[in-house]
């Protein structure tokens, strides 16, 4: 990587239109990211009429923009109003919307923010400085290992979102059943799709996200309204983390820059995954440390940082071998080749100066989400100000039209609903959401895997431990399992027999 | 009153304003439902031809309708609410074809009417830059030689690429584990990574890792050599009888008035034939390639017939898997 060609890219990137585009595309991504049902896929087919008027290196730099812009965009209404603008968001409520609930919201945010931009900036030097070493190790991983990897997944989901080890893995379960809906991969045939065409496809990530975290929510905000509304104070004034809060949270940022920049550059896998697996680290690395689930700084900085460290490991399959990891970076290669830039491996040669516009560009993305977001921690709080009497409709309108949006379809307003339904009894009962949204994410890319393991050794079983790194991730689970077996035991001796869920033992 | 007024002047000038182009068909925008993900393949295409169609169509906007998902079923379904006036078409390609044979839909893939074909990508079989197959040939011996070793890619059970490797296999007397991915860019990644020994894929799938030297194509199966491709050998020269491309194309309702019909198909001829189309579609490694209505429509009826073989002989879906 020629320091040359990264100056004049940092220089491009700041003459006055392009930084205006630039400027302008990460307030779309944010606004995006932030609202429900809005994806960055769907920014990006709206900006393709923008995309051809640009030059190539101007469209790669509202792409990134965009991409980056919504991964923290989503953190602002998962904290605020408990709803993950996208399923990367997912992890950053489990403690944002407590603390926004104790009137630390921009507190929360702040932290999101810079949890943000740390990730951002440690993955764009990944991007710049290693994208063709990441690229190797990124076709190193064959199916085994992706199975391998993805069971270590699972392996978090017991103990994702706090609450007890059993009632997690029952969430677990269940959306790990509900991912088998849809037509199978092998021979075509659909399951448990009862006659509606509609779940051929499998069971839509965003409606449950929306009803199990969003729309359960609001049910049980409904419960508040019966009693009188007391406004809670907004703390404003204390948002930029402190040199304290830096200490105790450079852990989960190192953790979710690894985590993010290694499940980023895994095909299929992205941001989702990065943050529940990079809170579950963190959550364990910190022990007793910090109190995950309570609303703890720590607990929001470990998935935000690692869902923006996923934006540059997501781009570096799609740079360097022209091979989408995901929904949204295959849409970025259809607009990018629209615009006649085809990316692949002769991208550094053809389109060089676009490219290093991209890489440096992508350094000042990051100071332009930081500068934006410090901006939204002052004024979006506010919203909470709002009688919920009026605030939980209008969440509501946003989540209904929001996953309408996505499909144009009304079954996925219906599924939304149902799972709104289904996570308020889990609430009640002590189910934790984010397991279920776990299973439901990582069981079809399970599944996937394993089949075409087996179909590529001839259903040889020993395959997951005679490949090294399919090894060393199955060896990764037990001893997750493990420990989390044992942590739960410690606590359950320590808090007396009195601290057993009554209904952990059911299900 | 000001709002009474506003409202008085915009729909005295929806009414009066006179159309720019002329009269006739469409009148008003015509609505293309897209069964498929927005920023798909056929969604690319559907853009781009969107964004040529008011040239030739008065002027009128072509819309976009994306319902995605189950292989096109929810969006057909949508699609039979449709009057049969010309303003709704939808998006019609192989997937959709096999889809009828896979499941129960409540339509079966010859009840439309085919107003154009609009592009046609071959299918070719990629190996890694330093796989040991050299030709085609190389491939066939080594499973003649190995029953059962040979495994071959395609972009997922029930797409086109496994229908092509399926009927290539078949051409050529062997047999190979046929194994699925999610989608054209896993499948790339699989062949790159050497998870399997060869790929059955659609241009342009791979085009800028072929590029690149990172993958050679074996065959492509196209009637001639394809034009992007003028050093590559067809799988006609290399002795398989076979020719093998997923059409993508544009459908109406099946009671659509024929002359409706014929207005639609020559706005679609004039649009796919536009450079800046063709450009897009080149760009996109696509190949622009009109057909008639009639033509389409006898395209699919075929199609339709053999995945229908197919899917018995494997027993594949949920029809015929007993």
């Amino acid at each position: 990587m020629s320091l040359g060609y990264f100056l004049e890219g940092l220089i491009s990137s700041f003459e006055p239109m392009t930084f205006l585009i630039m400027f302008l595309a990460t307030v779309a991504g944010i606004v995006i990211g932030a609202l429900p049902g809005l994806t960055g896929a769907m920014a990006i087919i709206l900006s393709m009429p923008i995309l051809a008027r640009i030059t190539p290196a101007q469209a790669l730099l509202v792409l990134a923009a965009i991409f980056c812009g919504g991964m923290y965009g989503g953190s602002i209404s998962a904290i605020l109003i408990s709803t993950p603008g996208g399923p990367s968001a997912s992890a950053t409520l489990l403690d944002g919307y407590p603390m926004a609930k104790q009137g630390r919201a921009g507190k929360a945010m702040g932290i999101a923010v810079f949890a943000s931009f740390i990730g951002g900036i440690f993955s764009s030097f990944g991007l710049l400085l290693v994208a063709p070493l990441l690229a190797r190790l990124a076709l190193s991983f064959q199916a085994q290992d992706y199975f391998s990897l993805s069971i270590f997944g699972l392996t978090i989901m017991a103990s994702a979102g706090g609450g007890a080890l059993v009632n997690g893995l029952v969430a677990g379960w269940i959306g790990l059943l509900l991912s088998t809906v849809g037509v199978d991969g092998n021979m075509g045939m659909s399951r448990f799709t009862f006659g509606f065409p509609s779940l051929m496809s499998g069971v839509n990530l965003l409606p449950v996200l929306i009803g199990i975290f969003a729309m359960s929510q609001l049910l049980e905000n409904a419960e508040g309204l019966l009693v009188a509304h007391q406004s809670l104070k907004q703390d404003l004034k204390d948002i930029w983390p402190s040199w304290l809060d830096m200490k105790r949270i450079s852990l989960s940022l190192a953790v979710g820059c690894v985590v993010g920049i290694f499940i980023g550059i895994m095909p299929g896998a992205g941001g989702a995954i990065a943050c529940f697996m990079a809170y579950d680290i963190a959550r364990r690395l910190y022990g007793s440390r910090a109190k995950f689930g309570s609303g703890v700084i720590e607990g929001v900085a470990a998935p935000e940082c690692a869902n923006n460290a996923c934006t540059g490991g997501d781009m570096v399959p799609l740079l360097t071998l022209g091979i989408p990891g995901d929904v949204q970076t295959a849409v970025m290669l259809g607009a990018l080749m629209l615009i006649g830039v085809r990316p692949g491996p002769l991208l550094f040669v053809e389109q060089r100066e676009a490219v290093y516009t991209l890489l440096a560009g992508m350094f000042v993305i990051q100071f332009l989400i930081l500068f934006l977001g410090l901006a939204a921690c002052r004024v979006s709080p506010r919203i909470l100000a709002v009688p919920p009497g009026l605030l939980n409709p209008i969440i509501l309108i946003f989540c209904v039209v929001g996953t309408f949006t996505l499909g144009n379809s009304l079954f996925d307003v219906k599924m939304a609903l149902v799972f709104g339904f289904i996570g308020y009894l889990m609430r009640k009962f002590g189910y934790p959401g984010a397991p279920l949204v776990l299973g439901l994410i990582l069981g079809p890319i399970a599944e996937d895997h394993l089949n075409r393991a087996l179909l590529v050794t001839d259903n040889d079983w020993t395959t997951f431990v005679t490949r090294p790194i399919s090894c060393f991730f199955l060896i990764l689970s037990v001893l997750s399992i493990a420990t989390a077996l044992y942590s739960s035991y410690r606590e359950a001796k320590l808090a007396g027999k009195t601290a057993a869920e009554p209904a952990g033992g059911r299900g | 009153m000001r709002i009474k007024g506003i409202a008085a002047v915009a729909l005295a000038v929806a009414f009066a304003a006179p159309p720019a182009f002329g009269g006739g068909f469409p009148e008003k925008p015509v609505e293309a439902i897209v069964p498929w993900s927005p920023g798909g393949g056929g969604d690319l295409v559907f853009r781009a031809l969107a964004a040529v169609f008011p040239k030739y169509a008065n002027g009128q906007p072509l819309l976009i309708k994306n319902i995605p998902g189950a292989a096109g079923v929810p969006g057909i379904i949508e699609f039979m609410k449709a009057k049969p006036d010309g303003y709704t078409i939808a998006h019609w390609n192989p997937a959709q074809t096999i889809k009828t044979h896979m499941t129960k839909t409540p339509y079966t893939a010859t009840q439309f009417k085919g107003v154009a074909n609009i592009v046609n990508d071959t299918f070719y079989h990629l190996v890694a830059a330093d796989s040991p197959f050299k030709t085609l040939r190389d491939m066939i011996d080594f499973a003649k030689a190995n029953p059962g070793k040979l495994t071959v890619g395609n972009a997922g059970t029930g797409g086109g690429s496994h229908f092509a490797e399926v009927l290539f296999e078949e051409k050529a007397g062997i047999a190979a584990t046929a194994v699925p991915f999610q989608g054209g860019g896993p499948l790339v990644t699989g062949i790159l990574s050497g998870q399997v020994m060869a790929g059955s894929c659609t241009i342009p799938e791979g085009a800028s890792n072929i590029k690149a030297g990172q993958l050679r194509i074996l065959s492509i199966y196209s009637p001639e050599r394809h034009p992007f491709y003028p050093d590559t050998p067809t799988g006609l020269e290399q002795g398989i009888d076979m020719v093998f491309s997923a059409y993508r194309g544009i459908v109406a309702p099946a009671d659509t008035p024929p002359e409706t019909l014929r207005a639609l198909q020559d706005i679609f001829r004039k649009a796919i034939t536009d450079p800046g189309f063709v450009k897009q579609i080149n760009d996109i490694g696509s190949n622009p390639t009109f057909l008639t209505g009639a033509e389409y429509d006898k395209i699919i009826a075929q199609d339709s017939e053999n995945f229908l073989k197919v899917i018995k002989e494997l027993k594949m879906g949920d029809i015929y898997n007993k």
